[in-house]
C-alpha cells in the first residue's frame, strides 16, 4: 500500500534498501558539509561544484526518509506507531544532546586556550557548523525510523 | 525446590493470523475493529511487535476467546495437531 516508496525503480519498502538510503544520505551530508567547509577555507570553485552531486544525493535521501516517516507524523497513531516514533526521537535526542554538550565543552576549553585550540573564525565556518547541525537534527529521527522499521508489505 | 521454567526472552507468540482467516477478516477489517493501523496487524502476526495488554484484551473480546488462547509465551502447537491428538485420545 506504500507505493510512494518506489523511487527510481528502487523499492524502499525493503528495510535493506532503506538502510542503504540512510547511509547514502549521510555520505551526501558529510560531502556537502565537507565541501562547504573546505570551499570556505580555500575559496575553491571546483570544490564547491563537487558538492552538487553530493547535494543531490542528500536531497533525494532526505525526501525518501521523509516519505518513510510520514505515516508516523499524524496525530492519530496507534500504540506501535507511537512506540516507533518515540523511540526514534529519543535516540535522535540522545545523539544531538551529546553532540551539543561536546561542542559546548570544547568551545569552553577553546575559549580558555585560543592559541592552542581551533575556533571558528569566519562567517562561512559558523554557517557550515549551523547548517550541518540543523540538517543532522532534522534528518536523524526519520533516519532512525527508516533504519529500524522491518520490510513493509506490498 | 526447583523454580518453574520461564521463557526469559521477549518473544510472544500468537494465533491472530489463524483466527483472522477462520473469520474471513482482512488485515484492514481486523485493524479497524481493533483501532490500529493495518501494518500493526502484520507486525503482530509476524511476531515483530508485541501488543500492549490493552490491545491484547481488545483482541480477546473481539475473538471471544481468553487471552491465553490467542497469545502465548511458548510457541503454539498447530491446531490440527491439537484437535487430532484429542480425537485420538477420546477414541
Amino acid at each position: 500500500m506504500r507505493s510512494n516508496l518506489l523511487v527510481y525503480g528502487i523499492d524502499f519498502r525493503r528495510q535493506s534498501n532503506r538502510r542503504l538510503a540512510c547511509i547514502a544520505t549521510y555520505l551526501g551530508y558529510l560531502l556537502v558539509v565537507g565541501s562547504l567547509w573546505t570551499g570556505a577555507e580555500f575559496k575553491s570553485l571546483p570544490i564547491a561544484l563537487a558538492a552538487l552531486p553530493a547535494a543531490l544525493v542528500l536531497v533525494t535521501g532526505w525526501w525518501v526518509l521523509n516519505e518513510v516517516a510520514k505515516p508516523y507524523s499524524g496525530d492519530k497513531l496507534d500504540e506501535r506507531e507511537l512506540q516507533v516514533r518515540n523511540s526514534a526521537f529519543f535516540r535522535a535526542y540522545q545523539i544531538i544532546a551529546g553532540l551539543t554538550a561536546l561542542a559546548l565543552i570544547y568551545g569552553n576549553f577553546a575559549l580558555e586556550h585560543p592559541t592552542r585550540l581551533w575556533l571558528p573564525s569566519t562567517d562561512r565556518h559558523m554557517q557550515t557548523l549551523i547548517w550541518g547541525f540543523l540538517l543532522l537534527s532534522i534528518t536523524l529521527p526519520h533516519a532512525f525510523i527508516a533504519w529500524q522499521d522491518p520490510d513493509y508489505e506490498a | 525446590m526447583t523454580s518453574p521454567k520461564v521463557n526469559s526472552t521477549n518473544s510472544l507468540y500468537n494465533r491472530i493470523s489463524v483466527l483472522r482467516a477462520e473469520r474471513n477478516l482482512s488485515r484492514q477489517d481486523l485493524a479497524d475493529a481493533l483501532g490500529v493501523n493495518y501494518q500493526t496487524i502484520g507486525y503482530m502476526e509476524r511476531g515483530d511487535y508485541n501488543p500492549s495488554l490493552e490491545l491484547a484484551f481488545r483482541a480477546s473480546e473481539l475473538f471471544g476467546l481468553p487471552i491465553e488462547a490467542i497469545f502465548s509465551r511458548q510457541p503454539f502447537r498447530p491446531l490440527s495437531e491439537q484437535v487430532y491428538g484429542k480425537n485420538q485420545k477420546s477414541e
